[in-house]
């Protein structure tokens, strides 16, 4: 087996580890959206989040991941119902994709062969009960971005073609990444994303030399590596074992949910969402450091990347969006 | 003058990418083609056999293999095709700096999850042209060849055993804190260059029978990897070093390893900083490999958005032809295919021998006509004041801040002094746009000409690919610097007349801000010269400015 490099060995980063302990914890929350430099570890986080995962039980052969057999789709090829414990699916998603392979399509290789039409399930259906992982994002092509987010947004592929009618469930959390000195996303796009993160390299000497050692040591070993770090990784899986069985008994009182509502008035953001975000975010936190309810004090550490990009840009503000955050927080507790 | 490191190392980091891709990734060459790339063309296919080559109009089925519908058809048997990425002993791409975002990230995917074959990257790129950052930077090697002569690959050539073992040696932490140290004064963010390094120093070791790596090792490295990657120069100075190390914040960890000390490694850094310097060209600082270094971290995305417009197809899709939509057969022909079998059995008398459905048409995508530029020329001379440079600042971000909806981009050219400068390439990006007009300050003279033939220069490309450029000058119009950089009014008026004349040719819209105090004739005679608007401006705010420019963009 291929080892995958620990999210626990992630140098730093703490930002972009803990948004995506949340959404494992609770992936109602939405994507996350990390926007940084290069070689910042972006996707070593998501497929080191995947390996961290508890396993999932899944039907063997299910092209959509199903838990139990009443959940296979018809089209998909007949199943025995043995179950098999898998890690958590994360599926790429490339530049340049074709509709096609994301929504899936006609089963070329039948249609041809015997003249059958049968459905080939795509990207969407790989990633149902997992991650979708979109690298540069924002070099994504419009119509692949409406069709996901259309999807992410209802849970549901719906793939219709000359009298094949198919649809299938398709839960995923979106993870996508990004460069922002390469174009921008459509303010559209950010609001779906329940969390957005930024990331840099890290900035300290001993901090580099850090990620250098382990990243050598990894490439030395991996078995060994992981092996001395299995300790660290069995802890957060524990905490998001439990953060997901105690979500649910979380209180929110009502002085947090105003302070919700008064911090995303003062910021101006738009709808709804980010008061939710707040909200299921700061739930998710509290369970994971095992709490039973939320304090402000939970909601001032998620503030900043529950709403960053919510905001109208001010393209004059020089602080950038994430001290507009702050600025708001301040106020608000005063 | 190119340093030695760079031919000296090229055979044995050619070895090195191929043998073990996994570690080091590939090999970009920075050349023309020519003689010298020729000869290295042939030394590769002697030395490690032949090798696949990849071009920038491949889709995924070409890279990574797929079924092929048409062939299949016609044989009756499955026909799949192999990619080129597959089974590949190496894969060489020329022209690497033209090749599109899709087939990059292909690429970068593969490397990532560690099953793509050693890469030969050509970058043959003028000027700023640079292959892809992201590709760039998962490549160990960087060798700038452009100017070398009578250079043979088999020179640096090393005998590597079958069984050579390097990934036990050890670096120790100096080593690595230096190396760090140095990539941070040079202006080299990216961790996988320095991580490179430490695997090319253990390679050299374990050449040399050592289980350890030596100062030299690591020095070595350091100029084969690092150093043609560098920003800035690398200094001795303290006063320039990053803030001293702040004790390891990271949490208590199986592998807690702590960077030396400054004192530690201050001779190794000097060594390194001397190797590194003695391999520059001698006229770094005047030609502008700084600027070059700064601007390849961005360009990457420059190019890959260009290269989308610049005619090379997007993917087809399923529509409807007309209205200027071009049928795109091949994809046609690709959708109806597998549905030959089921088509016929449902109509066994249909008279075609290919039945299409209008389902299966696929149109041509092109980019969106309305990707326009705007190119903003901004006077920064003496004689315009100061505050113009800031509201054309302002005016700019206000216009990106919006950019994203209308896919419009912004450009920048600035002039002062004796001529003018390109500041800012098309760009969309807000945040690459804050950089660099925040290190743009103003006076001297006021180079009008120069500034327009680099502004017209730009719409010219701009229009080249497949964008409508605008240009907007902010200027109070008092010429006095001509386009040989004398400083002579009245030939300054003469270049700038001539130039308004070619800028009504290209058929460029434009737009001319008047700032001056008070309205000159001269500036507004111009402005009609090149069929453009005038406007009197003298209390120019960012506001009015970029709606000024919205508006005659809009006609």
């Amino acid at each position: 087996m291929k080892h995958v490099y620990p999210f626990s060995a992630i140098v730093g980063q703490d930002d972009m580890k803990l948004a995506m302990i949340l959404t494992a914890i609770d992936p109602k929350i939405g994507g996350v959206l990390v926007f940084g430099d290069r070689g910042t570890g972006k996707s070593t986080a998501v497929r080191g989040l995947s390996a961290l995962l508890p396993k999932i039980s899944v039907v063997q052969g299910c092209p959509i991941n199903s838990a139990r057999l009443d959940d296979v789709p018809d089209w998909a090829p007949k199943l025995d119902g043995t179950l098999v414990q898998v890690l958590t699916p994360v599926v790429d998603l490339p530049l340049g994709v074709s509709e096609d392979r994301v929504t899936g399509a006609l089963d070329i290789e039948r249609a041809l062969m015997e003249g059958v039409k049968a459905f080939q399930s795509g990207l969407l259906a790989a990633a149902n009960r997992g991650y979708l992982y979109i690298d540069e994002i924002n070099l994504l092509e419009d119509h692949i971005v409406d069709l996901l987010l259309d999807v992410a947004q209802s849970g549901e592929n719906v793939v219709e073609r000359e009298g094949m009618s198919i649809k299938h469930p398709a839960q995923f959390v979106l993870i996508g990444s990004g460069n922002p000195e390469e174009g921008d996303l459509r303010p559209q796009l950010l609001d779906r994303f329940g969390l957005s993160v930024d990331v840099g390299s890290p900035s300290t000497v001993s901090d580099r030399v850090t990620v250098i050692r382990r990243r050598d040591a990894f490439d030395t070993d991996p078995a060994q590596f992981c092996h001395s770090w299995q300790a660290q990784e069995q802890i957060i899986q524990d905490a998001i074992t439990v953060a997901r069985e105690q979500i649910a008994f979380i209180d929110v009182s009502e002085d947090v949910l105003e302070f919700c509502a008064k911090l995303c008035m003062t910021l101006g953001s738009d709808g709804l969402r980010g008061e939710l975000a707040l909200l299921r975010a700061g739930r998710a936190l509290a369970a994971y450091q095992g709490r039973d309810a939320v304090t402000l004090s939970h909601i001032q550490q998620i503030a900043p990347m529950s709403l960053s990009h919510r905001l109208r840009r001010d393209p004059l503000d020089e602080a950038g969006s994430g001290a507009r955050v702050q600025r708001a927080l301040d106020a608000v507790l005063q | 003058m190119m340093g030695h490191a760079a031919r000296d190392t090229l055979g044995l980091a050619l070895q090195a990418a191929i043998r073990w891709p996994d570690q080091f990734g590939g090999v970009v060459l920075r050349m023309r083609s020519g003689p010298v790339s020729d000869r290295i063309r042939v030394f590769l296919g002697d030395e490690f056999g032949h090798g696949t080559r990849v071009h920038g109009a491949m889709d995924r089925t070409a890279l990574l293999g797929g079924i092929d519908p048409i062939a299949t058809l016609q044989q009756g048997v499955l026909v799949h095709t192999t990619g080129v990425l597959q089974g590949a002993k190496w894969v060489h791409v020329p022209m690497a700096e033209r090749v599109p975002a899709a087939v990059i990230h292909i690429l970068t995917n593969r490397m990532d999850a560690g099953n793509c074959p050693p890469l030969i990257l050509w970058d043959e790129g003028i000027d700023d042209e640079a292959v892809s950052t992201n590709l760039a930077d998962r490549c160990a090697f960087f060798l700038d060849l452009s100017d070398a002569v009578g250079i043979d690959p088999a020179d640096g050539l090393r005998d590597i055993p079958h069984d050579l073992r390097w990934a036990e040696v050890i670096v120790s932490d100096a080593q690595i804190t230096a190396l760090v140290t140095l990539a941070i004064r040079g202006g080299v963010t990216s961790l996988r260059l320095p991580l490179f390094a430490v695997r090319f120093a253990k390679l050299l070791a374990a050449l040399e029978g050592r289980a350890q790596t030596s100062d030299a090792d690591i020095t070595a490295a350091v100029v084969t990897v690092v150093a043609p990657r560098l920003i800035e120069i690398p200094s001795p100075d303290p006063e320039t070093a990053p803030p001293p190390d702040q004790p390891n914040q990271a949490d208590a960890t199986p592998h807690d390893e702590g960077a030396a000390t400054a004192d530690d490694i201050a001779p190794l850094l000097d060594m390194m900083i001397a190797a590194v310097q003695a391999n520059l060209p001698k006229n770094l600082l005047d030609t502008s490999l700084g600027r070059m270094g700064a601007g390849r971290g961005t360009l990457g995305a420059g190019k890959r958005q260009r290269s989308n417009t610049l005619g090379r197809p997007k993917p087809s899709r399923v529509g409807k032809p007309g209205y200027g939509k071009r049928i795109d057969v091949l994809a046609t022909l690709r959708a109806a295919a597998p549905w030959q079998k089921i088509r016929r059995a449902a109509r066994p008398d249909a008279p075609a021998k290919f039945i299409i459905f209008p389902s299966d048409i696929h149109v041509k995508q092109y980019e969106m006509p309305s990707e326009r530029v705007v190119i903003f020329g901004v006077d920064a001379s003496g004689s315009a004041a100061l505050a113009r440079l800031s509201e054309a600042k302002g005016a700019i971000e206000i216009m990106l801040a919006d950019a994203y909806a209308k896919r419009d981009y912004v450009a920048l050219v600035g002039f002062r002094g004796q001529a003018a400068e390109l500041l800012l390439p098309p760009t969309r990006s807000l945040v690459m746009a804050k950089k660099t007009l925040a290190g743009f300050a103003g006076g001297g003279g006021t180079p009008l000409a120069s500034g327009m033939k680099c502004a017209l220069d730009l719409a010219e490309k701009s229009k080249r690919d497949g964008r409508t450029p605008t240009l907007a000058f902010l200027t109070d119009g008092k010429a006095n610097i001509a386009l040989d950089g004398s400083a002579n009014r009245d030939s300054a008026m003469v270049d700038v007349t001539h130039l308004a004349a070619f800028a009504r040719q290209l058929g460029v819209s434009s737009i001319m801000i008047d700032v001056g105090r008070r309205p000159n004739a001269a500036l507004h005679q111009i402005a009609d010269k090149m069929g453009g608007q005038y406007l009197p401006l003298p209390r120019a705010d960012a506001q009015s400015v970029s709606d000024v420019i919205r508006h005659t963009m809009a006609d």
